[in-house]
């Protein structure tokens, strides 16, 4: 990785190094560190928060084209129909849309094809290595301020060639607009995992409900401080006590 | 790379891309309030970093600027239809030294143009199977999708904060706004649609999230510094507008959240207003005791911060790439992010 600039620089080429100095001086001096670090750190936990919610968000959305195309049949016979009284303009739109709903067709049943036994509905099988398959855990029922939820998955390796340790990090459950509960409410146990080759290991999620959460869906997911490929998604529903009657 | 050489290479791609614009153009009626007006801000001359951003990212990957073509064009297309109706949503009187267009030809034209702009903005996407096949093209269009509906998000956040008058935000709140609103469409998405041109796919997008996530946030903060001590001339924009507008800027949430209750009370009241009654001294005042509590000094430190953040992140995801002067580019761009005066 080569960052000096080239010596041929011109004055404000030197002007530019001078304000990444400046960045980099900044983040050396003590009291910024402190700040910089906050600053960054808060961001970052936002980005994780959002990508979270959003790929729950597109499996949901997945699921909810896989229905509906079952029930109006094959989706090219109906955009033959629709084809044969169009303008050639809408044809070419109609060709891409029917590409694309058959290639989200293809990422549904992949999907699908990657769920846990229904039998084991609060159980899910993590496995490494996969990571375009994201589990998702939902608490078995909706929950009042207050009370608490245990979910169990299992995590294992089959492509392991060596014992690893798996440390876990999670992001804070995210409702909708502003409304959070934060990932200190989550207990793992056990929070780290020390999985040998060929070992499946029991993980349990205790999610307490704090006294003043809102109302409405949480999401949060489930990561691995030094092993990207693990990913899961909590998913759960907080009501009102006169909801809940 | 010299500044003088970066911003020629981004107005280089910038114009290549409005020239792309042209061939989407029908050339046909209505042409006095629609198809001239697709052009009107296009040709106002923007910045050009999305453009430039998606071809340099491709280039830097190992594609041409050609394959990359369609993709910016897009991206412009759409970027220039969010102005527009953003300008509406937000009252705002002038957009690149120009008034607004629904100034110039009411609101309903414009709202109209913006639609039509967003709807000509697929057939580039639509035209890329020619070029890079069947598959890439629908990868792209996913990047597409999601970056206008997360842009959308965005926008709803921020309009709601405002119809609700809100003043309990904090720094967080911003950044997830300014995540949705500005960063996936302004950088993130950018950055991977041209690295997976490319790279034909073969490239990991996640690791462009933090760095477009950090570049977009230090984007943002620096247009909104800009725009209350900017140069209005060179900015485009009526200096101290975000004010008027009521925009829930890291300035306004800093300010809202050291000030004395009394004076936060005096804003939010000012804030409540219909924005026409709104007065520029109340305004002035604002940015003022922003000035005085450190709010405008803060939010530069937090560019500064997020800036030296997307260094970091651009030399742990795009280090291994050969040297080449789009790579360059990438990396100046974050640096003039922060110290550009328009």
């Amino acid at each position: 990785m080569n960052i000096k600039e080239k010596g041929k620089a011109s004055s404000k080429a030197k002007k530019q190094t001078s304000v990444k100095d400046d960045i980099f001086e900044a983040l050396r001096n003590n009291a910024m560190v402190g700040t910089a670090q906050r600053v960054v750190t808060s961001a970052v936990q936002v980005l994780e928060e959002e990508i979270a919610a959003g790929i729950l968000a597109a499996k949901k959305i997945e699921k909810k084209v896989i229905d509906v195309e079952e029930i109006r049949g094959e989706p090219n016979d109906l955009m033959n129909r629709i084809r044969r009284d169009t303008h050639e303009a809408v044809d070419l739109f109609l060709d891409a849309i029917a590409a694309l709903s058959k290639q989200i067709t293809t990422l549904t049943a992949a999907s699908e094809k990657d769920k846990p036994p229904a039998e084991a509905a609060q159980r899910a099988d993590v496995q490494e290595s996969v990571p375009s398959a994201l589990p998702l855990l939902s608490a078995e029922k909706a929950l009042l301020p207050g009370e608490s939820t245990t979910i169990f998955f299992t995590i294992s390796d089959e492509k392991a060639v060596a014992a690893q340790r798996i440390r876990f990090k999670k992001t804070n459950l995210l409702g909708a607009g502003t409304a959070k509960i934060l990932a200190s409410s989550i207990k793992l146990e056990p929070a780290e995992v020390a999985l040998a080759v060929g070992e499946e290991q029991e993980v349990a999620i205790q999610i307490t409900v704090p006294k003043n959460a809102l109302a409405g869906k949480y999401t949060a997911l489930l990561l691995a401080q030094d092993n990207a490929s693990v990913q899961v998604a909590i998913s759960l529903e907080v009501v009102k006590p006169s909801d809940y009657v | 790379m010299s500044d003088i050489f970066m911003k020629d290479r981004l107005v280089l791609y910038g114009d290549y891309t409005r020239m792309g614009i042209e061939n989407y153009i029908p050339d046909k009626e209505p042409k006095a309030y629609l198809y001239d007006l697709v052009q009107d801000y296009p040709q106002r001359g923007g910045k050009g970093f999305r453009p430039g951003l998606c071809i340099a990212s491709c280039k830097a990957h190992g594609g041409t600027a050609a394959l990359a073509h369609n993709a910016a064009v897009s991206l412009e297309l759409l970027h220039n239809a969010f102005l527009i109706h953003d300008d509406v949503e937000d009252e705002s009187f002038y957009r690149r030294n120009k008034p607004a267009m629904h100034r110039q030809m009411g609101t309903a034209v414009a709202i109209n143009v913006g639609d039509a702009m967003m709807a000509l903005s697929l057939t580039p996407l639509y035209k890329n199977k020619n070029i890079l096949g069947p598959k890439l093209t629908l990868t792209v269009m996913e990047e597409v999708m999601h970056m206008v509906i997360e842009s959308a998000e965005g926008q709803a956040m921020e309009l709601g904060w405002r119809q609700e008058n809100r003043v309990d935000l904090e720094e967080q709140d911003y950044f997830r706004m300014i995540l949705k609103k500005t960063c996936w469409y302004t950088c993130i998405q950018p950055l991977r649609i041209g690295a997976l041109i490319g790279s034909h796919g073969k490239v990991d997008l996640q690791k462009f999230d933090r760095f477009g996530y950090f570049m977009g946030i230090a984007f943002q903060v620096q247009d909104d510094i800009l725009n209350l001590v900017g140069d209005e001339e060179k900015y485009g924009k009526e200096q101290g507008g975000d004010i008027v507008e009521g925009k829930r800027t890291l300035m306004l949430i800093h300010l809202l959240q050291n000030c004395s209750e009394e004076k936060r009370n005096a804003i939010q009241e000012f804030l409540a207003k219909p924005i026409i009654e709104r007065d520029t001294k109340t305004a002035d005042w604002i940015k003022a005791l922003m000035i005085e509590l450190g709010s405008i000094s803060s939010a530069a430190a937090t560019a500064k911060y997020m800036a030296g953040a997307a260094l970091k992140e651009f030399y742990s995801t795009c280090g291994s790439l050969p040297d080449s002067e789009d790579k360059q580019l990438l990396e100046s761009i974050i640096l003039y992010m922060i110290n550009r005066e328009y």
